[in-house]
């Protein structure tokens, strides 16, 4: 895992975190689906997408890229590099 | 010192919040919201900010004095502010509302300028008066909408726009900009309810592009649409199929000349079945979910019995 992954999987799980409430997360992997398991909702999803914008300076348009691939950390992660190029 | 009361939800509020509290001359007296925990909430904490329910708007006397109040922000709520308390505050009184005014007025307008074909859209913010959505426009920001937009990909052009804009219009105010107010034309108003928008199953007598449009407003895919997910019984299917993706068929040639009505299956495609529409016209359902499974071409195949390019 390189340490971008590292720094996305970071920001990720920190986002949950703070949007639940909850002092830690219940246990998950990285390509779990964050909306079937309940970790994000809809509304936290974009907001989620909009923090990794300002966050890693990318545009997330989900007009372009499929909103199955940003589900899970690892397509996060993955989508985000291809972004950067 | 400008104080802000703000009613709100999600990131527009959040960023907004953000701004407040970052400069030296405004401060947010009090945050009225839906949300139990997350950023906003951590936020407010984090600036010992008091933070009450939405509902709370309904005794805000009772809970705080308006008279110390100098703005009131209303960022991503359908919370009906009583005509009593916006008189507390005229013209600093805003709202953002994620649709172009005078003629998207009301709920899920984003979906609405889908489906009547629109190829720009805008959000607004505005000052708020007795009537929903139909005050006097203090900025606007148009883009365009691309003819593969979803519903949910338009909405999220709608919420980047809108933070920004409210950044911006904040930004002024507590520069010491006086802000202009342009009355809406409102003879040009319409405004949408929740109650339009309900209805998912798709009209076969409409045209094709018409359908098409209807299918990507409802496209939220993989989350939940606020409104409807396009829908149709087809084949021998006792559940509504959902469709996600259509297309326009431009050339078609029916071979046995039998007349189809709209609704009726022509054909079945790798990508899905091709249905008539209203005015002679075609769609194909490239993406469709049966039971909350991604059909294939053989799940159609045993749903309506044809074979790829069988046309009966």
């Amino acid at each position: 895992m390189s340490d971008y992954d590292l720094r996305v999987e970071r920001f990720v799980r920190d986002y949950l975190i703070e949007s639940s409430g909850l002092a830690s997360l219940p246990e998950f992997t990285n390509d779990d689906d964050l909306l079937a398991i309940g970790a994000i909702d809809s509304e936290a999803f974009l907001e989620l997408m909009l923090l990794l914008e300002q966050e890693f300076g990318v545009e997330i348009d989900l007009l372009e890229i499929d909103p199955q691939n940003l589900v899970s950390i690892d397509g996060i992660s993955k989508t985000i590099r291809s972004v950067i190029g | 010192m400008l104080n802000f009361l703000i009613i709100g939800n999600g990131i527009p509020a959040l960023s907004v919040a953000k701004l407040i509290n970052q400069s030296a001359i405004g401060k947010i007296s009090c945050l009225l919201t839906n949300e139990t925990d997350g950023l906003l909430i951590s936020e407010c904490q984090k600036n010992s900010i008091p933070i009450f329910s939405e509902d709370s708007i309904d005794e805000l006397e009772a809970i705080m004095e308006l008279e110390k109040i100098d703005w009131l922000l209303c960022i991503n709520t359908a919370k009906i502010i009583p005509s009593r308390i916006i008189k507390f505050f005229p013209n600093h009184c805003l709202n953002f509302h994620p649709g172009r005014l005078p003629d998207y007025a009301g709920l899920h307008t984003h979906q609405w300028a889908i489906r009547n074909g629109e190829s720009k859209f805008s959000v607004s913010i505005h000052a708020l008066d007795e009537r929903i959505d139909a005050g006097a426009i203090v900025a606007e920001r148009s883009f365009p909408i691309a003819p593969h937009d979803t519903g949910l990909s338009l909405w999220q052009k709608c919420i980047r726009n809108g933070v920004s804009l409210f950044q911006e219009v904040i930004g002024k105010i507590l520069s010491g900009f006086d802000l202009q107010y342009y009355p809406q034309n409102l003879s040009l108003r319409r405004t949408y309810f929740l109650r339009d928008s309900l209805d998912a199953n798709i009209n076969w007598n409409l045209s094709a592009k018409e359908i098409v449009d209807f299918v990507r407003a409802g496209n939220y895919y993989p989350l939940q649409s606020p409104t409807y997910t396009a829908q149709a019984f087809l084949g021998s299917s006792v559940k509504p199929i959902t469709v996600l993706e259509a297309g326009e068929v431009e050339i078609f040639s029916v071979s046995n000349g039998h007349s189809k009505k709209p609704g009726d299956i022509l054909s079945l495609e790798q990508l899905g079945p091709i249905i008539e529409c209203g005015y002679g016209q075609k769609v194909i359902l490239k993406k469709t979910f049966n039971d909350g499974k991604l059909m294939t071409s053989s799940d159609w195949s045993s749903l309506t019995g044809y074979k790829y390019t069988d046309i009966k």
